[in-house]
């Protein structure tokens, strides 16, 4: 896959640099004065003269590889992969927790879980954490929240900063694909007839499509394509027949066994991987509308375009389905940007780690605006003005149990080359893996002597990164035992 | 029928249907480590799979005919019928030890994956029961529709409709909002 991802991409840029040497000359002065002035002021000056639209779209369980653009074999996202090819994408991208509503909070606040709270899917909103909606709201932005928030409370949060708000709380949150009601600025209103991915990408583009003096920020978060699985009717069987190239390790039955039925899905792998990648396509199609709407409306260049998913997820691979764990498919994530405008080469794939928590710092340096909170992460705006610039060395990944399912709490710290993570109460034995060497993860090397090297600067650097971040440990009994957490 | 020693009462049926679940199971373990050869994997991985789902939520229909027919008593046949889903199901327990507090730990005792198997051994012994009543009556006399057996039938029938109504979800977000309220 990774040198399939390499071929495309470099044929890409072959392209683009035939395509336009004047596209090139502007790139280049683009990003010589970013290098000069500082990509922060550059930022700036842009958003002194005009600021640009945004539009962050979030789906649910996208995969990083599951989009033509990555080397899929056979799912076709060309609408995903034109903001890939006319913008950059970052090649490894990554979530802080895999879980659905820490990560989305962490897109939302720049923040790792165990800063902005929402440790796990049953954990409610605090509203003391501040949003880069509600920043840019401040900064004359019309914002829209369409789609699902699904984070707990016993009632939505009055959030702030939000001109708009369409969401979910059939299922905990969760929606369902079709006839799925919505709370349309606090109004339950029935939807029937309706398939979900669609209807949100309706209430977006009638967002997108007001007349206003204001520039936009529309915050579109999909309930594709999380478990349920269901494309609409007419991609339905789309890739019946194809071979879905499943890892080695899967199989039919590793839904039901290994406790994977706990994470929601007694149905066969394959019937369920089908179905996932018809509901790609279909949130492709609807990305394609979006963008087509703001073509139309001659704003397509002057909008920032975000892409991400909020965790992986494991179709067999080390016997596992769903995500939580530290391993590569359940972190990785799609993210990528179109903003030409501030884009050096576009199609770049820059290498460097970028993740879930750098996105609302990267949206606010786009967008010229200063954060009057600290955020934990960092923006990625720099990488789009050049692609060799330096990136982090390292980061952390945590996951809190979420009850009831029997995967411990867990620590880990990636760097470009390792991943050792750590489990609670050890739990489960510590593992280290050489991703150069074995990017699956196939092998705990933490034993080996090339382990034993490089395991206490590892150590040192995960507690580093605890120490700086303010890690703390959740869990009803943790906090029952310690005083501390939440 | 004839008492048979507790052998063959309750070892017997016992170890048939456990040994098929212990069997598949590290049979179905061991063909994930089984990639060289896809063929050879998924030969492998669906015979055992289906073997160890078998066991496990139709090995009351088989413990409970054989044990019906070596005597033993209602009792006995009914701890018979439970041994496959406690011992399926302390196995799935087990990975959730030291992840949770103890009382989140008993509340997984309600979770419909857990007590699902229970439900559908109950509902399964209550068939068996069916068939081998009309085969005594057949051959020894006796009732078809005994109190006992036709209360497991209904026990397991009812919780098994609950358990999966709207596809297990009803009961889920039951389930999950007690949880809510217990302990957060």
């Amino acid at each position: 896959m990774r040198g399939g991802e390499m071929d495309m991409n470099s044929k890409h840029r072959q392209d683009k640099n035939c395509v336009s040497r004047r596209r090139a000359l502007q790139m280049i002065g683009a990003a010589s004065l970013a290098g000069m002035c500082s990509l922060g002021g550059l930022g700036r000056a842009f958003a002194a003269q005009k600021k640009p639209n945004i539009i962050f779209i979030l789906t649910d369980d996208h995969r990083y590889d599951a989009m033509s653009c990555m080397g899929h074999p056979f799912i076709k996202t060309p609408n995903l992969d034109r903001i890939a090819n006319e913008g950059v994408l970052f090649s490894n991208s990554f979530v802080t927790t895999s879980l659905c509503s820490p990560s989305r909070a962490s897109f939302l606040t720049g923040n790792y879980a165990h800063t902005h709270g929402i440790t796990t899917n049953h954990t409610p909103w605090d509203n003391s954490n501040v949003t880069f909606l509600e920043i840019l709201k401040k900064a004359g932005y019309d914002t829209a929240f369409i789609g699902k928030w699904h984070m707990p409370g016993d009632n939505l949060p009055k959030l702030r900063g939000l001109d708009r708000f369409v969401t979910i709380t059939k299922e905990g949150g969760q929606g369902v694909y079709f006839d799925c009601p919505l709370v349309i600025d606090g109004v339950d209103t029935p939807r029937p007839g309706k398939y979900i991915t669609e209807d949100l990408t309706d209430f977006a583009i009638d967002f997108v499509g007001q007349k206003r003096d204001n520039p936009f920020c529309l915050y579109l978060s999909h309930k594709a394509v999380h478990f349920g699985f269901r494309p609409p009717k007419h991609l339905d069987n789309l890739y019946d027949g194809v071979d879905l190239k499943l890892p080695p390790e899967s199989d039919t039955w590793n839904t039901y066994t290994n406790n994977n039925i706990f994470v929601g899905a007694p149905l066969p792998m394959n019937w369920l991987y089908r179905n996932y990648c018809e509901t790609v396509v279909s949130v492709d199609e609807q990305v394609g509308r979006l963008l087509a709407k703001l073509e139309q409306m001659g704003v397509l260049d002057d909008t920032i375009i975000i892409y991400a998913g909020d965790n992986g997820h494991f179709w067999g691979e080390h016997g596992m389905y769903d995500k939580r764990w530290a391993y590569e498919e359940s972190i990785r994530v799609p993210l990528m940007i179109r903003y030409p405008k501030m884009t050096a080469q576009p199609g770049a794939r820059p290498k460097q780690m970028v993740l879930n928590i750098d996105v609302a710092p990267t949206i606010l340096e786009l967008a010229g605006v200063t954060s009057p909170v600290a955020m934990q992460g960092q923006s990625a705006a720099p990488l789009m003005a050049d692609e060799n610039a330096s990136g982090r060395r390292s980061w952390l990944y945590e996951h809190f149990p979420v009850f009831p399912i029997p995967i411990p709490g867990m620590t880990a710290v990636r760097t470009d080359r390792y991943k050792y993570i750590e489990y609670q109460d050890d739990l489960k034995p510590a593992e280290l893996f050489d991703l150069q060497k074995d990017p699956k993860e196939m092998h705990n090397i933490i034993n080996s002597a090339q382990g034993q090297a490089v395991l206490p600067q590892l150590r040192r650097e995960l507690q580093k990164i605890k120490q700086d971040t303010g890690y703390r440990f959740f869990t009803r009994a943790e906090q029952r035992r310690t005083g501390k957490g939440e | 029928m004839p008492k048979q020693s507790f052998l063959r009462r309750i070892i017997l049926p016992v170890a048939v249907v456990v040994g098929i679940m212990v069997v598949s199971m590290n049979g179905y373990d061991f063909s994930r480590s089984v990639t060289e050869n896809p063929t050879l994997h998924m030969a492998l991985a669906n015979t055992t799979a289906m073997l160890m789902f078998l066991s496990i939520w139709l090995g009351a229909m088989i413990a409970n005919t054989i044990a019906f027919f070596q005597g033993a008593t209602f009792g006995e046949r009914l701890m018979v019928c439970l041994v496959t889903p406690v011992v399926w199901s302390a196995k799935v327990l087990w990975y959730f030890v030291g992840i949770y507090s103890w009382p989140e730990f008993f509340f997984l005792l309600l979770h419909n994956i857990i007590l699902g198997p229970s439900v559908v051994a109950l509902l399964c012994m209550g068939i068996s029961e069916l068939w081998c009543r009309a085969i005594a009556k057949r051959r020894t006399g006796g009732r078809v529709l005994a109190p006992s057996s036709l209360a497991v039938l209904f026990i397991g029938a009812a919780g098994l409709f609950v358990m999966l109504y709207n596809g297990g979800h009803a009961y889920y977000f039951v389930y999950m909002d007690l949880y809510t309220k217990l302990f957060m």
